[in-house]
């Protein structure tokens, strides 16, 4: 285990030396973060680092593998463009936390800011408190799991992917409905949570998307060339007896 | 983007040191100027104007010597007996006694071509200039003030001109003691400007951020509470704010309800600060291990010094 202290330092010497300590080590103990912006953006190996206090906004963004551990709260865009990896941030996060997050696992042990998961691609959001206005807007993938109250909007113009809440939820955003568990559904919830040790809780709600605000009712010429061709690729395979084809339905 | 901090103590503090190192801590949101408004810990009977000498001299032909000599024969004229006067180049700070109309003193003050008001109060001074936290306090010494309260701001010039009168915090111009400093944009400032003109109101800058200083005080003047303003405030104003105000009573705050800036509050046993971002906190409170939390969009909330010491927290 190594260790750096952001005290009095540029950030981008401190990204710098913690993206060459981590090609070297597999355990960094970030000091000091003094709720400074864009500390640990762009580590893409499997380390481990431990931020001991509070981070600014953009913590942890464009990452692809590390597992993060803020032991204070973070501002805005925590996690921005995850592809892989782990983190966790023990007290709130700011506004747009995993915003156009892809894969990976945030958890949350406080609460959300505003729209959080805001247009989230795929992996998950845990936040063991509330959720603040607008969360999970236009997400298109993904999982984000509230297990506190969500405040308004939620899941405004979501596209796809799916929000389970525990608490109450103030009001649903536009194009946002709430959908019967399904099969499946709480088996998926607490592999998520069990990756950070938690269980679901009694009365989860899921919030889908409804699917018509943001659909047209023609199809663009290119979409339906594109259409056409997976249907005639899918009716070929399964002529082959072969459905070795991509599943573009989401369900 | 712009910065703003407020704090409010319960017993007397060094309010200008805090808010030196609040805005220092968020400088990187407003490079272009940095103000204080600062409240002394009990009104008095004395009047303190902050004014700023805005006059091009070379071009007037008039030296400060001479623009100062024209403001102390309106002042007197008024009927305000000045006390003491202290200038640093185009700043100035005058200090007397006045028992008249102060909207009509400040309007004869201002009626001085190049002559502008920062402030006026029995207990507000603003100080406001271009440049950073650390070349305010070094100019004018702010980290000694003590008071209770008072708020700040750094600034990221989008709407109007970099020059000192447009630095915030912004006085209600006219009314004395109250002053805002804003974080975001008012798209119905024309509006609201125009209905407050039509009313007798007068503005100095072309900021959109003035408006909800003027905007604020008129309610309060006639008899609004502070919570009851910030409150209609939320639907009254158009566009995107997280603004601070702040009376000798105390500060209060709005935010917009589509939450697009942001606000951090801290409340400990002694006292309680607002920030636009937790780095600010952090510089304030240094090593004291905080609790912090982001207000809901939509919502806006008071402390005042007589009801401080029992309130509870925000949310």
């Amino acid at each position: 285990m190594v260790e750096i202290d952001a005290r009095d330092r540029d950030i981008r010497d401190v990204n710098r030396q913690l993206r060459q300590m981590a090609e070297e080590h597999d355990q960094i103990v970030l000091l000091n973060p003094g709720a400074r912006h864009n500390l640990a953006v762009g580590l893409t190996s499997r380390v481990e680092l431990t931020v001991r206090g509070s981070a600014g906004y953009f913590c942890a963004g464009l990452c692809d593998g590390p597992t993060v551990y803020v032991e204070g709260n973070v501002g805005w865009g925590f996690g921005d463009n995850l592809m892989s990896g782990r983190l966790t941030v023990d007290g709130h996060a700011g506004a747009v936390c995993g915003v156009g997050q892809r894969a990976g696992d945030i958890l949350v042990r406080g609460n959300l800011g505003s729209r959080a998961a805001q247009v989230m691609k795929g992996g998950s959001i845990v936040a063991l408190g509330n959720a603040g206005y607008r969360a999970g807007s236009m997400m298109m993938g993904g999982t984000l799991i509230i297990l506190g109250d969500a405040r308004e909007a939620l899941g405004e113009f979501l596209m796809d992917g799916e929000i389970y809440v525990g608490g109450s939820i103030h009001s649903l955003g536009e194009d946002a409905v709430e959908a019967e568990l399904r099969d499946g559904d709480l088996d998926k919830v607490r592999e998520l949570l069990a990756r950070h040790g938690l269980e679901p809780p009694q009365n989860l709600r899921k919030i889908i998307s409804d699917q018509r605000a943001l659909r047209y009712a023609e199809y663009e010429s290119g979409e339906l060339l594109f259409e056409q061709a997976s249907e005639e690729k899918a009716a070929a395979a399964a002529a082959d007896g072969n459905r070795d084809t991509m599943n573009f339905d989401s369900d | 983007m712009c910065g703003i901090a407020g704090v409010i103590y319960k017993q007397p503090n060094r309010t200008g040191e805090a808010l030196h190192k609040m805005l220092g801590g968020c400088q990187h949101r407003g490079p272009d100027s940095t103000g204080l408004a600062l409240y002394g810990p009990d009104p008095g009977e004395a009047l303190v104007l902050r004014i700023f000498l805005a006059a091009d001299l070379a071009r007037d032909e008039v030296s400060w010597q001479q623009r100062e000599e024209v403001v102390a024969q309106v002042l007197s004229a008024q009927g305000f007996s000045v006390e003491s006067t202290w200038r640093d180049a185009a700043q100035m700070r005058i200090r007397g006694t006045f028992s008249g109309d102060v909207q009509k003193l400040s309007y004869a003050v201002e009626d001085i071509p190049g002559v502008e008001i920062f402030s006026l109060g029995h207990s507000l001074e603003i100080l406001k200039d271009e440049g950073t936290a650390d070349e305010l306090e070094a100019r004018f010494g702010s980290d000694a003030f003590v008071g209770y309260h008072g708020i700040g701001h750094v600034r990221l010039a989008t709407e109007s001109d970099v020059n000192p009168s447009t630095a915030h915090p912004f006085w209600a111009y006219g009314f004395d003691d109250v002053a805002i400093v804003h974080n975001g944009q008012i798209t119905n400032y024309f509006k609201l400007k125009r209905r407050l003109e039509q009313r007798g109101f007068r503005f100095r800058t072309e900021n959109d951020s003035e408006v909800i200083a003027v905007y604020l005080a008129e309610k309060m003047a006639a008899g609004t509470s502070m919570e009851e303003a910030l409150e209609q405030s939320l639907t009254e104003l158009d566009g995107t704010f997280s603004f601070l105000v702040s009376t000798p009573e105390g500060i209060g705050f709005a935010k917009d309800p589509i939450g697009a800036k942001p606000m951090v509050v801290c409340e400990t046993d002694e006292v309680v600060a607002v920030a636009s971002e937790e780095v600010s906190l952090r510089n304030m409170f240094g090593a004291q291990e905080i609790d912090t939390f982001e207000p809901f969009p939509g919502t806006s909330y008071t402390w005042s010094r007589s009801t401080l010491a029992t309130a509870t927290s925000a949310t």
